[in-house]
């Protein structure tokens, strides 16, 4: 009899707390609810809503702020962290917060056993991590060998219960999951544990719940949150946004460019099947630097994108505060200056095309893969503007599987046209991509050794970079990366895709930046309706 | 009343035909060129249906397209209809392990993983594959792949021919087995096959679309009807600029036209 | 019972006298099984050289399926055929296939039963004419004994006529144009098989008329198959009564019609109703015909 009428109680106050709901669409189910694998941006999206993290690196400031951690420090060159911790905090499940949970949860990402994506950033060298807490609110973590960006790595550590019988259902974020469906959708109730409190002293999170649909159609995305049904859309591409700015414009927002970069690289792969006049061309700086400045990149980011990019100079974007090179522009549109490259380079332009020295017809194809409306447009573009300087463009549109065995595994192409999704503003983010020996390298992968000269350099920049704790000296190191790539242009980089969102009016405290997770990145703040007074911080 | 229904659909055949025939002398501008300035433009003189994101004369893009698309349609449906009445006709004809053969040959051909079948074509082809080329390529897998249906139509039509009286009329008479095959039981399928015929080519216009998905069939920047169809993919685009349906209602007049003007002779089959 | 004897006296007063068949141009004496059901048991008939002998049998007896037998196409329709099927000394179930292409439509032709759906709807006649030509020649000249042909039974003998398709025809006429198909290349032997069942009483009997100047005409034999023992009665030299898979009587059509011996034929006389003078016997042997 007691247990019906809690079971009725439960059901009043839910029906109560809907109206104070936040609700948005994750477009595919969690892959895990386990803090330690997560690996793709829906697991992340849940463990964002219910997991603590002890620094959280602040997507507005782009600066390391405290949470579970009320102060650090680093030092012995990255290889070791003091942390104090919060006093008072507990777990949804009323289990206290100590220093164990701490070293709990960095000995469990980093067991070889568990195979933890996370940890392995955290991975650097051989040995065990040492672990002391000398004081119940502090706790001192050695690592073996250096951790670059040690606290920024950190925002990504949702600390788990050493000792909840819940295990890692019990968390430290602002709200619980309540339900999940698979398929259809994640109910999260509040945190009552939750220990940030607003300036009047209010316990957050604002919002009563937070109600996740699996969405995995966009336009569908899209009609829901016209119709009211949903308050957020964390990506919009740039035909979705234009129809939703012309009918409701104080709900998107053009958030400006993210980390993500659009770009065309050359195979310069030795064994590729490639005719040798054609890895000439490939290989030589002054082709693809020419092929670069004769495409109009403005014309892309205006037609391809609607308007909705920057021009891209390199791999980081102006977004990236902290280590885009000020210094570098994008090559300028110059199709003359990159005739004139090409003529001394041995090319003739004629009627019937542009030639090589030895007579060859500059022609090749761009592999692109399918399903992407906004790439076929760059291809598009790309083809006529390289028509111009006598250059034939062949597009051809694979399958993205089909794409990536001919790119990292054959070398069986000659251009390629594809984007990096960039969610890490650190220069290690790139390193699996500008190292020589990276298979992710994308113009010629996996070399024994450096094939050119510069590239070694690159090399020999990223590993320097990568061991130095002060930010100003990889700064510089990293600047002179983004140079070398600016001259030898191995990968020609056209341009950084705007974020674009849209946020319902209704909703106070939405911060959104171009940076994941764009729109809730500060969602215990976040108040879905306006009957609450709110103070941000 | 029905021959003028027939001529005005042949009056519209011979006019898009032409049209897409001389499309090099009727298009305001080449397909490719991209007039930059003026993307998304709404009709106009200067561009009599506007031109797309990318700036492209719509009706010129149409006109070529359409001119890639008559090509490439009726020479696939052709090669798949012929495939469905020689396979077909042979499986209803012969019957015994013949038809067995021949049919669990085209339920393996419906059973097989299509896609990876056709990627693995895409790879053992060059990435600069002349556009003529490409087309050929196109029309014999589209061949390849449509003829099934038509074929299984094909041999339910020959075993009612091969019991009927007029075969064991012509039979009696004397012909000859190859005589009474083509002669005598083929003619009667005219209208079966063209009615597969039909209804082979707008699905053909189809999906050319979307084998371009795949590296195959006609690339950007090349229109055909197919690709250009893709611009109705949303349909707040259609509402905003109807007139991105000019290709439906190209394909669609083709479609109609055709069978008004070929109409599949219905006592062809009893 | 009376009855019987009554119409019996009548028909046997009717009927002519009819001599006995001469050099035999087909002897039949087969077994046809379908499958495991057998149809016809030792069914044996001869039909003379210029002799028109009737077929009789209900629907279902197997009479159809022995005129396909002689033509060698039971087979299309499953059938198993043994015995003999003697035409002009040799033994058409021992010929090979080609040679038996060359004896259909040639030495033996057909006239069916549904004369609409033995046009093939999709050629015109004209073709169907030319095809049947040249399935046995390969001489110029068809047109003209084409033409010949239709004026003999009587239709247009016009190239216009030649253009038409068979749905334009009706049936009497589709009937016409069999027949003349039928006799394009002078067979020696015509099988109908029941040509007139399908036709309005007016056009039977033009039919009928119209085989009886052809045997009397090119003194081409004719195994004649029905159901219907009046239709035939004028036509017929001699009848064979097919009952059960065998037949089980054969004599001139007089004799038939006024001593049946059989008991199945003597149901099948009693059945004819109001036989009156409508009923005439075709009462000469092929002998007078020539």
């Amino acid at each position: 009899m007691i247990r019906c009428l809690v079971a009725l109680g439960v059901l009043v106050l839910s029906g109560l707390a809907a109206g104070e709901e936040l609700r948005f669409c994750l477009r595919a189910d969690p892959k895990t609810f386990d803090p330690a694998l997560v690996a793709d941006e829906y697991s992340f999206a849940v463990q964002y809503l219910t997991g603590g993290v002890l620094v959280r690196f602040n997507r507005r400031t782009q600066a390391m702020e405290p949470e579970l951690a009320t102060s650090w420090k680093v030092d012995q060159g990255g290889r070791r962290i003091t942390l104090q911790l919060r006093q008072g905090v507990r777990f949804s499940d009323g289990t206290p917060f100590t220093a164990q949970d701490v070293i709990y949860t960095i000995r469990r990402l980093l067991d070889p056993a568990l195979h933890s994506p996370i940890g392995d950033s955290f991975r650097s060298g051989a040995g065990e991590l040492r672990a002391e807490s000398k004081r119940p609110d502090q706790v001192v973590l050695t690592f073996p060998a250096p951790v670059v960006n040690l606290e920024r790595l950190l925002d990504q550590v949702f600390v788990q219960s050493a000792t909840s019988p819940l295990k890692e259902k019990a968390g430290l974020g602002p709200f619980v999951l309540k339900e999940y469906k698979t398929g259809a959708q994640l109910l999260f109730a509040r945190n009552p544990q939750y220990w940030k409190r607003d300036k009047q002293g209010r316990a957050l999170p604002y919002a009563d719940g937070v109600r996740l649909s699996i969405q995995a159609n966009r336009e569908t995305e899209l009609l829901r949150f016209e119709r009211g049904e949903i308050d957020l859309i964390n990506t919009l591409d740039t035909r979705l946004y234009d129809r939703l700015q012309k009918e409701m414009p104080r709900a998107v927002a053009d958030l400006g460019p993210g980390l993500d970069s659009e770009f065309v690289w050359f195979n310069q792969a030795p064994g590729s099947p490639l005719p040798a006049y054609k890895k000439k061309w490939f290989t030589s700086a002054a082709f693809r630097r020419a092929v670069s400045g004769a495409i109009n990149r403005a014309d892309l980011c205006r037609l391809a994108l609607n308007g909705h990019a920057v021009p891209a100079a390199g791999p980081i974007s102006p977004a990236n505060q902290a280590w885009f090179n000020r210094d570098l522009k994008p090559h300028a549109f110059d199709p003359k200056g990159s005739l004139q490259m090409l003529e001394k380079a041995g090319f003739r332009k004629g009627p019937g095309g542009l030639t090589d020295s030895e007579g060859h017809r500059v022609e090749f194809s761009l592999v692109t893969n399918a399903g992407n409306p906004a790439r076929a447009r760059l291809a598009s573009l790309l083809e006529q503007d390289l028509a111009q300087l006598g250059i034939k463009i062949n597009i051809v549109t694979l399958d993205m599987p089909s794409l990536l065995e001919r790119i990292s595994r054959t070398a069986d192409y000659e251009a390629c046209l594809l984007g990096f999704v960039n969610t890490d503003v650190d220069p290690n983010g790139h390193m699996n991509v500008l190292l020589s020996s990276a298979s992710n390298h994308p113009w010629n992968p996996k070399q024994a050794k450096p094939a050119t000269p510069w590239e070694a350099e690159i090399d020999a920049l990223m590993q320097a970079q990568a061991g130095l704790a002060d930010a100003r000296q990889r700064k510089a190191k990293f600047d002179r990366v983004q140079r070398i790539l600016w001259e030898q242009t191995p990968i020609v980089y056209l341009l950084h895709k705007n974020y674009l969102v849209a946020v319902s009016p209704n909703l106070q405290g939405a911060d959104p930046r171009p940076l994941a997770p764009q729109t809730y990145w500060n969602i215990e703040w976040i108040a879905p309706s306006g009957t609450r007074t709110i103070s941000q911080r | 009343m029905k021959t003028g229904i027939r001529r005005t659909a042949l009056g519209v055949l011979a006019t898009l035909a032409l049209a897409a025939a001389g499309a090099g002398y009727l298009a305001p501008a080449p397909y490719d060129r991209q007039f930059r300035e003026e993307p998304n433009a709404p009709c106009s003189r200067r561009f009599p249906l506007g031109t797309d994101e990318l700036g492209r004369d719509r009706l010129s893009r149409l006109l070529y397209g359409a001119r890639v698309s008559l090509l490439l349609a009726p020479s696939a449906a052709l090669l798949a209809t012929v495939a469905a009445a020689l396979a077909g006709g042979a499986a209803g004809w012969l019957g015994g392990w013949t038809d067995r053969a021949l049919m669990s040959g085209a339920n393996l051909v419906l059973a097989m993983p299509w896609m990876f079948l056709l990627i693995a074509v895409r790879a053992a082809l060059p990435l600069n594959v002349d556009p003529g080329v490409s087309l050929a390529v196109t029309v014999v897998l589209l061949g390849g792949l449509g003829w099934v249906p038509a074929a299984r139509a094909l041999r339910a039509g020959m075993l009612r021919l091969v019991r009927s009286d007029f075969l064991l009329q012509a039979r009696a008479a004397g012909c000859g087995t190859a005589r009474l095959f083509f002669v005598h039981a083929l003619p009667n399928t005219k209208g079966l096959l063209a009615a597969q015929f039909w209804t082979a080519v707008p699905l053909f216009l189809l999906a050319e679309a979307n084998l371009s998905l795949l590296g195959l069939g006609v690339a950007e920047p090349m229109p055909s009807l197919g690709n250009l169809l893709r611009e109705l993919e949303s349909f707040h685009h259609v509402r905003s600029q109807p007139v991105v349906l000019a290709p439906l209602v190209v394909l669609v007049a083709l479609v109609t036209c055709c069978q008004l003007a070929f109409p599949a002779r219905e006592e062809g089959m009893r | 019972m009376d009855r019987t004897l009554r119409h019996t006296d009548d028909l046997a007063a009717l009927a002519g006298a009819t001599p006995p068949p001469q050099t035999p141009l087909l002897t039949v004496d087969v077994s046809v099984s379908y499958g495991e059901k057998p149809v016809l048991r030792r069914a044996a008939l001869t039909v003379g050289e210029g002799e028109i002998l009737g077929l009789i049998g209900l629907s279902g007896s197997g009479k159809s399926t022995l005129g396909l037998a002689v033509l060698g196409l039971a087979g299309l329709r499953g059938a198993r055929v043994e015995g003999r099927i003697l035409f002009e000394g040799r033994d058409l179930l021992r010929l090979g296939s080609r040679e038996l292409r060359r004896v259909r439509g040639q030495q033996i032709a057909f006239v069916p039963q549904s004369p609409l759906a033995a046009l093939n709807p999709a050629l015109t006649l004209g073709t169907q004419f030319r095809e049947a030509w040249q399935a046995h020649s390969s001489e110029a000249g068809w047109l003209g004994r084409v033409f010949e042909l239709l004026e003999q039974v009587n239709l247009p003998a016009s190239e216009g006529f030649l253009r038409r398709l068979p749905q334009e025809l009706s049936v009497g006429m589709a009937q016409r144009v069999l027949i003349a198909m039928a006799v394009l290349h002078r067979p020696r032997l015509l099988i109908a098989d029941e040509p007139t069942s399908a036709l309005d009483v007016i056009t039977q009997a033009e039919i009928v008329e119209l085989f009886r100047r052809l045997n009397v005409g090119a003194g081409t034999g004719v195994l004649y198959i029905s159901h219907d023992l009046v239709s035939v009665a004028g036509l017929c030299h001699r009848l064979s009564i097919l009952a059960d898979g065998e037949i089980v009587e054969t004599g001139e059509t007089r004799r038939v019609f006024a001593q049946p011996e059989h008991e199945h034929t003597r149901k099948l006389v009693a059945a004819i109703p109001g036989l009156g003078s409508d009923v005439h016997f075709f009462g000469f042997g092929p002998g007078a015909s020539r």
